[in-house]
């Protein structure tokens, strides 16, 4: 069984515990996590996850330039990609550009479920037996 | 000699009787033609009468007239008067010498022959044939002498020659006499002859004066003709118009021969102070006159013009005659009206007017002036406006100023300038050359506004504005923060609180998990009321704005479905969504609102409803239609409250019962959303039945323009991969 690595950015403490939690729960492993932009940069350079759950509101380097980062780079053609944010004015734009937008506050169950779903969905693209 | 009256009386009348039965056809154009035919007819009378003395004659001697001499002659004369008295005159004058001359004996001769007569008694019967013939031979010579034609007289002396050559061999007369009658006959038609010479050269210097003076005439017609202006003379005595030009004729019809009634349309003389009479004041003051007059074209349009009037004065001083000509003035009183307008506008203008010469010496200030500056006109005309300066502006602000005026163009700018009592003030001024027609600058006008309130306004609004700009960002930046920050705690909450409830921290009993739950149920109804209480201040502060995309519908279920399933889970009913075959998959409308309205009616539909579910379809209404259904299995809604159902601040009655605590925005934010979206909401409800909401839109107006069809592409749509939980 191959690895499915995670990559949570998120600059409030209690709210990235949950959806580190929340994304293990669901069946994915290592995750990491970084605080703001410039952290997730970083891992983005080295690592190329499966997953990554990214807060729009960061410091230092906004969600945004993230979101365009990992858009560019083929490396991360398939990567699945959640969007939190508590604007919604900036949920809907951005619709298209990731695979789900979610609103916060987002609960632990949500997360975790939905996170299941498109991890079964990356099994089924790599041929990997039902993880379940 | 003094002639009685009677006879001048008949005198007169025989005069007007001769006129009357000689004169010419008007068509005889000249003098001397119609001379000529008066003469003819003349004649021809004469001959009428000697006739009809003939006839008379012979009735009373007692004998019988030939029927046959009176069936020729009478209608021959008769047929020539008429014929002289056409423009065919010329014709009977010449039938009347050739006709006397060839045959005066079928005339005359049988009754002149008669030896009764005096001439018998002198000469024996063959003389006085000759006497007779040569007698009416000189009627002939007279009449060619009359119609003053030398020519003609020659040809009938010739003729009456001709006519004697062979009277002496048919007669039987010894030449002798014939020479005789050669000498008599040259005796008494030459002198003729020569008188008739002398009498048309006479009659020809006569014609030529006429001519002249005719010539003269129409040169003096062809004069006032082309003075275009209404030129006429009128007799001082009649009023009557006795010559007028071609413009005054144009006036009114021929019938018009009155002054006032060509160009006043008046009975009578004008009168009155509105419209002196220039004729009376002439007549009066024997001197010319100008007077402004209301005059009326051929259409009855009035219109204003300037008459002058000059005296023609008799040999006594009287004025005889009034040479009148009017000038349509309408133009220039037109501008007169327009300069009085502007004038008063100048005079009542708001703004300070300057004039000044070309050096700037001040020739008029208007009072709004005098207002703003404390400078009245004594005190400014003659100085420059230099009085007003306050030191505030440098040399090159004037110079500049001076060039731009000087080189013909308009300056406009704003001065610091000083009042008469020294306090300053603010004036925006605009200065502009005038020239005249060869281009070189006469004056200028300042045209200054007193802008001292106008600069502090601006200062309080920008004031004002910076102020707005503050509380806008503000409120922004507000929005922000209870978008974000509030939202982000509340996250800590949801999850720890899931977490707890679904034992990643270890076991919790039931009576926990209850409490868990409360707080769970809670938090996202404090997340419903931060979603709602933004809408409504974006929609009250009328900051919402739309923006409309392309929306995947089998998307938007999804995350529907996804953000509320969880909250179904919890109480324990289910949350369907389909999305018929016929429905469209991709709508345009601004997806923020349109999953605000579905998420509140889910979310509502789940507070009502205790068991079974909820389920959100999306169909084809009819052709022009799709509709978003929510419907639930709940308790339902009286028609009275379906009524009240989407008033702000209404909470229903069973929210009570069912626990759910409620604002009483959510449906009223609703169906304000979806007539945002050009939608229309309805209700359908039994109480225990549960409620339809239906939520309609038009395909006409969720049709995507062409520019966005390229965002429909999707790359990876979620349902297709994510298989139901």
């Amino acid at each position: 069984m191959s690895a499915y690595p995670a990559l949570i950015v998120e600059d409030d403490a209690f709210q990235r515990e949950i959806f580190v939690k929340a994304v293990e729960a669901a069946g994915f492993a290592p995750v990491d996590m970084a605080a703001d932009g410039r952290e997730a940069l970083t891992y983005l350079q080295r690592h190329t996850p499966a997953l990554v759950v990214l807060d729009l509101h960061l410091p230092v380097a906004l969600g945004d330039d993230i979101l365009a980062y990992l858009r560019r780079e083929p490396r991360f053609a398939a990567t699945r990609v959640i969007l939190a944010t508590g604007n919604p004015h900036m949920a809907d734009p951005l619709q298209n550009e990731s695979d789900l937008v979610l609103l916060k506050p987002v609960s632990f169950t949500q997360l975790r479920d939905l996170a299941m779903r498109l991890r079964r969905a990356i099994a089924t693209e790599r041929g990997d037996p039902c993880p379940e | 000699m003094k002639v009685p009256q009677r006879i001048q009386r008949l005198g007169a009348r025989f005069v007007a009787w001769a006129d009357a039965v000689t004169r010419p056809d008007p068509q005889v154009p000249r003098n001397e033609q119609q001379l000529q035919a008066r003469l003819t007819a003349a004649s021809l009378l004469i001959w009428l009468g000697a006739f009809g003395a003939e006839f008379l004659w012979w009735l009373a001697s007692g004998r019988s007239f030939p029927l046959t001499h009176l069936l020729y002659v009478l209608p021959l004369l008769v047929g020539m008067y008429i014929l002289s008295r056409t423009r065919y005159f010329m014709w009977a004058a010449l039938s009347s010498v050739v006709g006397l001359t060839v045959l005066p004996h079928l005339l005359f001769y049988a009754n002149w022959a008669q030896p009764h007569t005096a001439i018998t008694m002198l000469v024996t019967p063959a003389r006085y044939i000759i006497l007779s013939q040569l007698i009416w031979l000189l009627f002939p010579l007279l009449l060619a002498a009359m119609l003053l034609s030398p020519w003609m007289s020659l040809v009938s002396i010739l003729l009456i020659i001709h006519s004697v050559w062979w009277i002496p061999g048919v007669l039987g007369v010894p030449p002798r006499e014939v020479a005789l009658l050669y000498g008599l006959l040259w005796g008494i038609g030459g002198p003729i002859w020569i008188m008739a010479l002398i009498q048309k050269r006479h009659w020809r210097r006569l014609l030529n004066l006429q001519d002249a003076l005719t010539e003269q005439r129409d040169f003096l017609q062809t004069v006032i003709d082309s003075v275009d202006a209404p030129f006429y003379v009128i007799d001082a005595q009649t009023y009557e118009i006795v010559l007028a030009n071609q413009r005054t004729r144009a006036l009114g019809p021929e019938s018009a021969r009155l002054c006032y009634a060509l160009t006043h349309r008046r009975e009578t003389p004008c009168d009155g102070l509105e419209h002196p009479c220039p004729l009376e004041h002439v007549i009066a003051q024997r001197e010319p006159f100008t007077v402004e007059h209301v005059h009326y074209t051929p259409d009855g349009e009035p219109y204003f013009v300037e008459v002058h009037g000059y005296p023609i004065l008799d040999e006594k001083g009287d004025v005889r005659f009034m040479i009148e000509y009017s000038l349509d003035i309408t133009e220039r009183k037109k501008s007169e009206m327009e300069l009085r307008k502007l004038w008063r506008a100048i005079e009542h203008s708001a703004h300070g007017i300057v004039i000044t010469d070309a050096e700037g010496v001040i020739e008029y200030v208007n009072p709004a002036f005098t207002r703003v500056t404390g400078y009245t006109p004594e005190e400014a005309i003659g100085r420059t406006p230099r009085i007003l300066r306050s030191g505030y502006h440098d040399d090159a602000f004037y110079a500049d100023l001076w060039q731009t005026i000087k080189s013909g163009r308009v300056w406009h700018g704003e001065f610091v300038n000083r009042r008469k009592d020294g306090s300053l003030y603010y004036e925006e001024q605009t200065i502009a050359p005038v020239p005249d027609e060869q281009g070189r600058i006469t004056h200028f006008i300042a045209v200054k506004q007193d802008i001292t309130q106008r600069k502090h306004l601006i200062r309080e609004l920008k004031e004002a504005k910076t102020q707005t700009e503050q509380a806008l960002a503000f409120k922004s930046a507000l929005l922000a923060t209870i978008s974000h920050d509030l939202r982000t705690p509340l996250g800590a909450i949801v999850g720890y609180a899931d977490m707890l409830q679904q034992g990643v921290f270890g076991a919790v009993n039931e009576e926990q998990k209850e409490r868990l739950e409360a707080i769970l149920s809670s938090a996202y109804y404090m997340r419903e009321l931060i979603s709602m209480l933004l809408l409504h201040a974006e929609m009250e502060s009328n900051s919402l704005q739309m923006k409309p995309r392309v929306v995947s519908l089998p998307k938007l279920l999804a995350t529907v479905r996804s953000s509320l399933w969880v909250l179904a889970q919890k109480r324990g009913l289910g949350l369907d969504v389909a999305l018929e075959p016929d429905a469209p998959l991709t709508v345009y409308l601004d997806p923020r609102l349109l999953r605000s309205v579905l998420t509140n009616l889910v979310s509502n539909a789940l507070k009502f409803t205790k068991e079974g579910g909820v389920t959100v379809r999306v169909y084809r209404r009819d052709d022009e239609h799709w509709a978003i259904s929510v419907s639930d299995t709940g308790v339902g809604m009286s028609a009275e409250e379906q009524q009240r159902i989407f008033d702000p601040f209404y909470t229903r009655s069973h929210v009570k019962m069912s626990g759910a605590p409620g604002l009483g925005l959510g449906l009223y934010i609703v169906r304000s959303l979806v007539e945002r979206l050009n939608g229309e909401i309805e209700v359908w409800s039994a109480e225990g039945q549960g409620s339809v909401f239906t939520v309609v839109f038009a395909d006409a107006d969720t049709a995507p323009p062409p520019s966005a069809a390229v965002a429909q592409e999707e790359t990876r749509p979620l349902t297709e991969e994510v298989p139901e939980p």
